[in-house]
This record gives structure tokens, sequence and C-alpha cells, in this order.
């Protein structure tokens, strides 16, 4: 979703957005190196700051190459700041989509132990879902 | 001192487009951007079987990872859908998940 519903829903959902501004669940993060400096004034603790693999199929190898320590730099930063750090593949069809093992080899590339991303993963989603079905209850 | 065969791995992979030569190339390139051209003769990567959807693909496991990041990385995209130590295994969990696909 990209806006919180107005009426009570019987569904968990997450609110996703490219704002930095804007209240959300999730920020999809495109270039982290120029949001940087805004990010570190606007973002609550317990935002999910999403990177998607996407559009580095389209880069180059040296960008590639920045994108892989833009990604670290945002596991650090997400580390810091308390917020969760979220790989997707960005996948608009089926050939897009990302298999898990391929998804850990990144997060390996990156440094990233993929055991404990996926566990931190799992807590934060439940977490969050929880948060919002709760809120729809209420609201009813 | 033994001269051991160096282990391989053997991967899956179901693309959009009807010939997978280049793709294997594309693969190939990648990982040659990004971890160089000592590390792609390493990882040896080679196009086993070829069909209209769904290819297999060897490599060196000591290079798999490396490999695995590669194929994530190419354009236009492909994704991986099994991996195995003998081609035997992969065939039939190939063939299930084409059952299990039919099967939706």
């Amino acid at each position: 979703m990209t806006t919180t519903p107005l009426a009570a829903v019987n569904y968990p959902y997450l609110v996703v957005s490219e704002n930095i501004g804007e209240p959300a669940d999730i920020l999809t993060i495109r270039d982290f190196n120029k949001v940087k400096k805004q990010m570190k004034k606007k973002i609550k603790k317990g935002t999910g700051l999403e990177l998607t693999v996407n559009p580095a199929r389209k880069m180059d190898g040296r960008s590639v190459g920045k994108w892989f320590s833009s990604l670290r730099d945002l596991y650090a930063f997400c580390h810091s700041s308390r917020c969760q750090f979220i790989l997707s593949s960005g996948a608009t069809s089926q050939y897009e989509m990302i298999s898990g093992p391929c998804l850990d080899a990144i997060l390996k590339t990156a440094d990233i132990e993929p055991q404990s991303y996926w566990r931190n993963m799992g807590k934060w989603l439940e977490e969050r879902l929880l948060r919002n079905v709760s809120y729809a209850k209420e609201a009813r | 001192m033994l001269k051991r065969r160096d282990k391989r791995r053997y991967v899956s992979i179901v693309h959009a487009g009807e010939s997978s030569d280049p793709f294997v190339n594309a693969i190939i390139k990648r990982f040659s951007e990004l971890f160089g051209s000592i590390a792609t003769e390493r990882a040896a990567i080679r196009l086993v079987q070829q069909g209209a959807n769904e290819s297999i693909i060897k490599c060196r496991l000591e290079q798999l990872e490396n490999v695995l990041v590669a194929i994530t990385l190419i354009d236009p995209p492909v994704v991986t859908i099994g991996m195995s130590g003998s081609i035997r295994q992969l065939r039939r969990r190939i063939q299930q998940y084409s059952q299990w696909q039919k099967s939706k």
C-alpha cells in the first residue's frame, strides 16, 4: 500500500513510500548516497529501508560495484539507526524474481550474514504486521 | 599427491528467450566485470543443456556464490530454480517443478 487505509481493514498491511518525509513502514531507497544526510535527520526508529536489486541489472560493472558499496553503507546505517534493512528483488515480472540462494549470495558478497538478516527480518515483519492488524481491530 | 577432480554444481535457470546462448555469455561477461578474468576462468561456467525456457549451466563449487550473484545481475533477467551436484538429481527436481507449475 502507498497510504494508510482510511477505514478499518481485515488484513495486515505495510505502507511503502519513496518519500523520506512521509510516514511509512517501508522506505524504498533509490540512491543512498544522495539521501543519506536527509535520512539521518528524518528517519524514524524501526522503519524498514528497502533497496531493490532490479536497477543494478541495467548498470555496468563499475556501477554495480558502487551499488554493492551503497548496499553495505545502507546496512551499516540501518544498524546504527535501529532501522530494518530490506533487500528485495523489485520484480515486475516472474523472470525478475530472485531465489533465496541468490539473495543470500548477494548478502554474503556485501559482507552481510544471511542467517541474521533473515532472522531480524522475520522478527521485524511479525512486529510490524501485528501492529497494523491491532490498529484495524481497534478502529472497528 | 592425489590429483582430485574439482567439485562442480549444476544450476537450472528459467529464462524468457528462445535461445539461451546469449544469456550464458551475459553471465560470463557480468562475472568477469565483477570478479575478474582469473575468477571467471576458475568458475568454468558452461552451458550443459539448452531448452526453450529452461536451461542448465555448470560451474565450479568454489565459485558458486559469485556465479549466483552474476546470474542475479544480468539483463535480460533469469531465475535460478534449482541447484545440484549431479545433473540427474537436478533434472528430477526440474520435472517436479514443472509438474507443480502445471497443477497450479
